[in-house]
Order: C-alpha cells, then structure tokens, then sequence
C-alpha cells in the first residue's frame, strides 16, 4: 500500500492517526588512511603522505580552504598525537574516521566535504572547528551525513550538515552516543536520528527542513537519553519519537513553525512498542501551523498542534510554553495504524524492556489496523495559551477518554475538552467515572483532523521547500583545543527540577 | 502460509563448502548476541546463477548445482523501521520469501553477494510494497537495506535455505 493509500485509507476508516514518523571497521589505526563508506571518487585519491595542507590537497571538495585553527607544526603520523586533521593530515573525513582509534577526535577544517561518513570505530570524537564553517553537503545525492553504525560512544560535534537524502546525522544500534552543536538542514528524512540506540545526547543543535523531524529518536525502552537545548524549525515534525521512551528527557528546547511540534507515538513499524515515559519539560512550543514545510503524511494530520502525545503511555509533559496554535497546545489522541505488523501489547506487556520485546515473534495473526490509545499521561503545569481549538484536549476512541487515565493539573489554560479537564482528571485524585457526562462536554473530536489533513496545504519538496537562513547559532567552545570527550558517560546529568517554565 | 522457525541473531556455520548437504551444519541461536550485528556467515554458499557481466573469480571444479521447483510456500519477513523481522529465516528450497514494508521509510532488500539478481532498491520498495523470491537452491544468503545498516551491522538479514526433507 502507498503512502497515499495509507492515508486515503485512514480517512475511510475515520479514525485518528498522528505518528512521525553503512562502513568500515577498524581498530586499529592504519598506518595510512583507508578508504571505505560512500564517498565520491575523490575521496579515492592517492593515499597522502603527512605534510603540509600546501602540498597535499585534500581529496575533498573544500570550498573554503581556510587553516584549521591547530595547524600541526610537524606531522610523522596522521593521529600520532590522537587528533587526526582533516584535510590536514587525511584527505576526507571517511579516511580519518578509518584510521581513528578509540579516544582520538578527527578534526575538520572549515571547508565544504561532499562525504557521506560511516562510522563503526568505538568512542571516537568527530569535531569540525567551526559549526557553520564545517559543511558536510550531501548535494541531495548522498544519503547520511554521518552515520554510526553500532559503534559506541562516538560524538559529533560543532559541523553542519545538509542536503542529505536520509538523515544529517544517524546513530542506529548504538550504546552512547552524542551530537553536540550540529546543524541539519534541508534533509530528506531526519536531522538528527537516533535509532535503536541508548544512553545519548543531543544538545546545543539545530534542525530544519526535514519532511519527517527535525530530530527523532526512536526504538528503545528505556533510552536513557537526554535532547537538550535544541532547536526545531519548519520541519514535518518538531520532535518525533516513536516507541521511544523510559528515561527520556525532551528538555529547554524550541520547537517552532513545523506543521506540529513534539509528536511522540506508538506503533508497530518499528520495535520496541508501546511508546513510553517522555519527560518533555521546559521546552518553548509555538507556532507550529506552518503551512510550507516538507511534510510527511502524519505531520499534515499532526498539523496544527504543540504536543501531541499519539498512543503513547505515561509521559509527563510539564512546565513548557505553548503558544499559537490552530488546533491544540497540549493534545493526548490515539493512533490509528494502518497495515500494523503485529498485535497490541497487553499492559501487563508495557513494562517489557526493548531487549527483550525485540526477540518476540509477531502475532500469528496480525490484523490490517491497530488502535493505540493514550493511557496514563501526566500534562501539569504547563503555560499554554492561543489555540484556535482548545490550549489542551484528550480523546478517546476506541474506549472511553475517561478509562485512560490521564491526568491534568496545574495548567494555565483558557480553554480544555473536555471542558471541565482539570476537574475531573486532576492529578492525585480519583478522576470522574468514566460514564460521567462530563467526559464528552466539549469534545476535542479529534477525528475531524483526518477530514483536515485531507484539505491541508500538501507538502513541499525538501529540496525546494523555503527555509529560513540558519541563524547565528553558538559554536562549541574552544573547539580547537578541547580534548576529545567520547560519548561513554551519556546522558550528562540534568537537574529537572530547576528547570522553570520558559516566558516569552 | 506456514512460518518457519526463527533461528536466532547468531548462526555459526560449521562448513562454508558449496555443496548443499553441508547447509544444516548450522548452531542454535544465541539469544545474547547484538541484534543487529551479523554473525559469522559463509563467505558464499550461494549456487544460483550469477547476474550477467559479472565475472567470478577462479575456483575449483564446482559442486554440482541442486536447484528445487517451487513448492507453493510463502514466509513473509517484514521490513520494518529498521529491522527485518524475522531476521534469521530457515526455510526449504523452493520457498518463497515474501518481503513487506510493513515501515514507514523507504527500505531496500540488498544480497550481500553482489553477483546475485534478487532484491529490490529503494525506489520500488517504498512502505506498504512487497517483494518475493523463491529460493530454489540450497545456500545461505545474507542481505541488508543499504539505507540503515551495511553488509554486516544495522538492517541486516539471512536466508538459510536447506534441502527437502
């Protein structure tokens, strides 16, 4: 079935759906660079022998060919003293990667690097000295930036990527891992993507113009992850997570003017379901009705909405800013899976860790749909205000809202559906019963958004989609001279508690 | 349909010999492997004609190929995002694999072995497609979707094809 079918597939069905949604080895360094990964050509240029940045030309295309700031006085082995220099020393990123070893940190001069990067070497550091002067640009034929193939503990820091097909920066079947002050921009899937992977950081990093998320992590339970001080722009989605969660912290960030915001869901097309316990606090959330964007099939349905938690099960979403939002601030709604790959998880079934879920059999008999329903979600203390619908909604189709038991304390909110939310699901008490009238006094209706979708602005090509420059955006201190800091000890602490609600 | 067992992550391979009546050297699966990291799988084992153009390198007087008619089998492996599940397939000459998309990304059904014509690219393989093959000779035949994974790491999968019996 096509993307399309799907969806005309989902209107016909009336229901709701909101969902987002390789290398070399070596370990030991080689004595001279090895080519591997998906690199043009010319990255197959001779293998260079260590000298000077005068007389050996990187391989690379370098479009700004501006010395490094930690030029090497005297070089006898490329990464002899752990830090690999590109163009410097390795012709291309890929060469230095190869030829890296555990602790070393590949060093990028300013320049443009046409690569895409595999990377399957343990706790190795990617570095460029300058975040906007760094450019790896896929030129919309290559695929990943960087990609870290179940290597751990590698970082990517201060570079930008862009134009890429598939994802700026991808970490999959990876334990800890980090991107620190990277940009993605214009890419065909993702930003940044962290897949099947556990005990990460993103932070301090940007992401715009991706018809999926600008950032995503997905498949895995508990996570042990941290996306702090990020910002998400005219993406399909903000932030998007499916089955992802436990230990999740989604944290002083800024998603704005995507067609939603920050979209965790559950559903069977990946491993790892149900999603899980998010903890989305302090994050500012606006604007995200933005019509232009490259979209995939769920963000046209998501539009509209700040946080939409789509039959994911006991998140917190507290303490955030949310504002101007032609639908929902705050929406807790189901999921309708078309074409599911399993059945679904019974609830004695949530506590199941990834690890073990993963070797599971799927069901002998899988039905054509799956319902995901939002249960025991915590919204308090949120700042939410200018939704055209209502500041914050929950529903329920395929049982009742009020036998989901999600709880609502705390927000400052004119509007709510139902109407009296917060008194009759509030936090620490006993809700209303679930046959109470009150449940469907102003009902969110949520299934009024697959009639929406069908008539919201359609998608626009990645390629081509209008952007916002990327603004002047903090670099990495000292980058220059930072020692390398391998992904080992992921994620960094952060006291959630100090964290208060962003003002305008 | 009828689902053939799931032989595990891990598969040692005791004979890596081109003759069919060496493929059940196969271990149990280890549970406690990495998901998503190959195994050591044989080199090739595979039998099925190569792609034209394709030279192949020298090599001692080959077994004699043992090929099976279709047997009417169909095992489906769903190509999720990202994994292939299942990932390990046991399943007798002459059965069809049914792959599906059952994702919401774009995926692609590599052979490891570049000198066969099975598999399907990115292009056609879009969420919701499916694609078959009847394996018809005895062999084993690792593949992986060059989009999330390599040969070795990330999306990867075996066929482990056996004789009738």
């Amino acid at each position: 079935m096509s993307v399309n079918s799907k969806v005309l597939a989902l209107a016909a069905t009336g229901a709701l759906v909101v969902a987002a949604c390789g290398g070399s080895s070596g370990s030991d360094r080689a004595e001279v660079p090895v080519q591997s990964g998906e690199i043009p050509e010319a990255t197959e240029a001779p293998e260079p022998e260590p000298t000077t940045a005068e007389t050996d030309p990187p391989a690379t295309e370098v479009a700004d060919t501006a010395a490094p700031a930690t030029e090497p006085e005297e070089i006898d082995e490329g990464g002899a003293d752990g830090v690999l220099n590109v163009p410097d020393e390795y012709p291309s990123i890929q060469a230095a990667v190869d030829a890296a070893v555990p602790g070393d940190l590949v060093l990028i001069a300013p320049g443009v690097y046409n690569e895409a990067v595999n990377v399957v070497t343990d706790e190795i550091v990617i570095r460029g000295l300058e975040r906007e002067g760094v450019v790896l640009d896929g030129e919309f034929e290559l695929d990943n930036g960087i990609r870290v193939l179940g290597a751990t503990g590698v970082a990517v820091e201060n570079l930008t990527t862009q134009n890429y097909t598939d994802n700026g920066v991808f970490f999959t079947g990876a334990t800890g891992y980090r991107a620190s002050y990277v940009t993605a921009y214009r890419i065909g899937d993702y930003g940044i993507y962290a897949f099947d992977s556990v005990n990460g950081q993103i932070e301090h990093s940007y992401g715009a113009g991706s018809p999926d998320a600008g950032f995503y992590i997905g498949q895995c339970y508990p996570c042990n992850a941290v996306v702090d001080n990020v910002i998400s722009e005219h993406n399909g989605l903000g932030y998007s997570g499916t089955n992802a969660g436990g230990n999740l912290i989604i944290a002083n960030s800024t998603f704005n003017n995507n067609r939603a915001g920050i979209v965790p869901n559950s559903g069977s097309y990946e491993l790892c379901y149900p999603q899980r316990q998010n903890l989305i606090v302090g994050n500012t959330v606006y604007s995200n009705n933005q019509p232009d964007t490259p979209a995939i099939d769920v963000a046209l349905l998501a539009m509209g909405n700040g946080v939409v938690v789509a039959g994911g099960i006991g998140n917190t979403v507290e303490r955030n800013l949310i504002y101007d939002h032609d639908k929902t601030g705050i929406a807790l709604v189901p999921f309708l899976e078309e074409g599911a790959n399993d059945d679904l998880p019974s609830e004695d079934e949530w506590t199941t860790e990834c690890a073990e879920q993963r070797l599971e059999p799927l069901a002998d008999e899988i039905p054509e749909q799956l319902l995901w329903e939002a249960f025991d979600n915590v919204i308090r203390d949120n700042d939410i205000s200018d939704s055209r619908a209502v500041d914050i909604g929950v529903e329920g189709v395929g049982a009742p809202t009020g036998e989901l038991r999600n709880c609502f304390s705390g927000n400052t909110a004119a509007t709510s559906a139902p109407a009296e939310l917060e008194v009759i699901a509030a936090c620490g008490a006993e809700a209303a019963a679930a046959d109470d009238p009150a449940w469907t006094t102003s009902p969110l209706n949520v299934l009024q958004w697959l009639v929406d979708a069908e008539t919201a602005p359609p998608s626009v090509d990645y390629e081509t989609a209008e952007l916002p420059p990327i603004p002047d955006l903090d670099d990495m201190p000292d980058a220059a001279t930072a020692p390398a800091e391998p992904a080992t000890d992921m994620p960094r602490a952060l006291d959630v508690e100090a964290i208060a609600t962003p003002t305008r | 349909m009828r689902r053939i067992a799931l032989l595990g992550v891990a598969i040692a391979l005791v004979g890596v010999s081109c003759a069919p009546d060496e493929l059940d050297t196969y271990s149990a699966p280890d549970a406690d492997a990495p998901p998503a990291t190959r195994a050591p799988l044989p080199t090739t084992t595979t039998t099925e004609p190569p792609v034209e153009g394709i030279d192949e390198p020298a090599a001692p007087e080959p077994a004699p190929t043992m090929t099976f008619a279709p047997n009417g089998e169909t095992v489906d492996v769903r190509s999720l995002d990202n994994s292939f599940i299942q990932q390990d397939i046991e399943i007798e000459a002459g059965t069809e694999v049914n792959w599906i998309n059952g994702g919401r990304n774009d995926h692609n059904v590599l052979p490891v072995d570049e000198s066969l014509a099975w598999g399907i690219d990115r292009d056609t393989f879009v969420p919701g497609a499916e694609y078959s093959h009847v394996f018809d000779t005895p062999g084993v035949y690792p593949y992986y979707c060059s989009i999330h994974g390599t040969t070795e790491v990330g999306m990867i999968g075996a066929i482990i094809v056996t004789e009738p019996g």
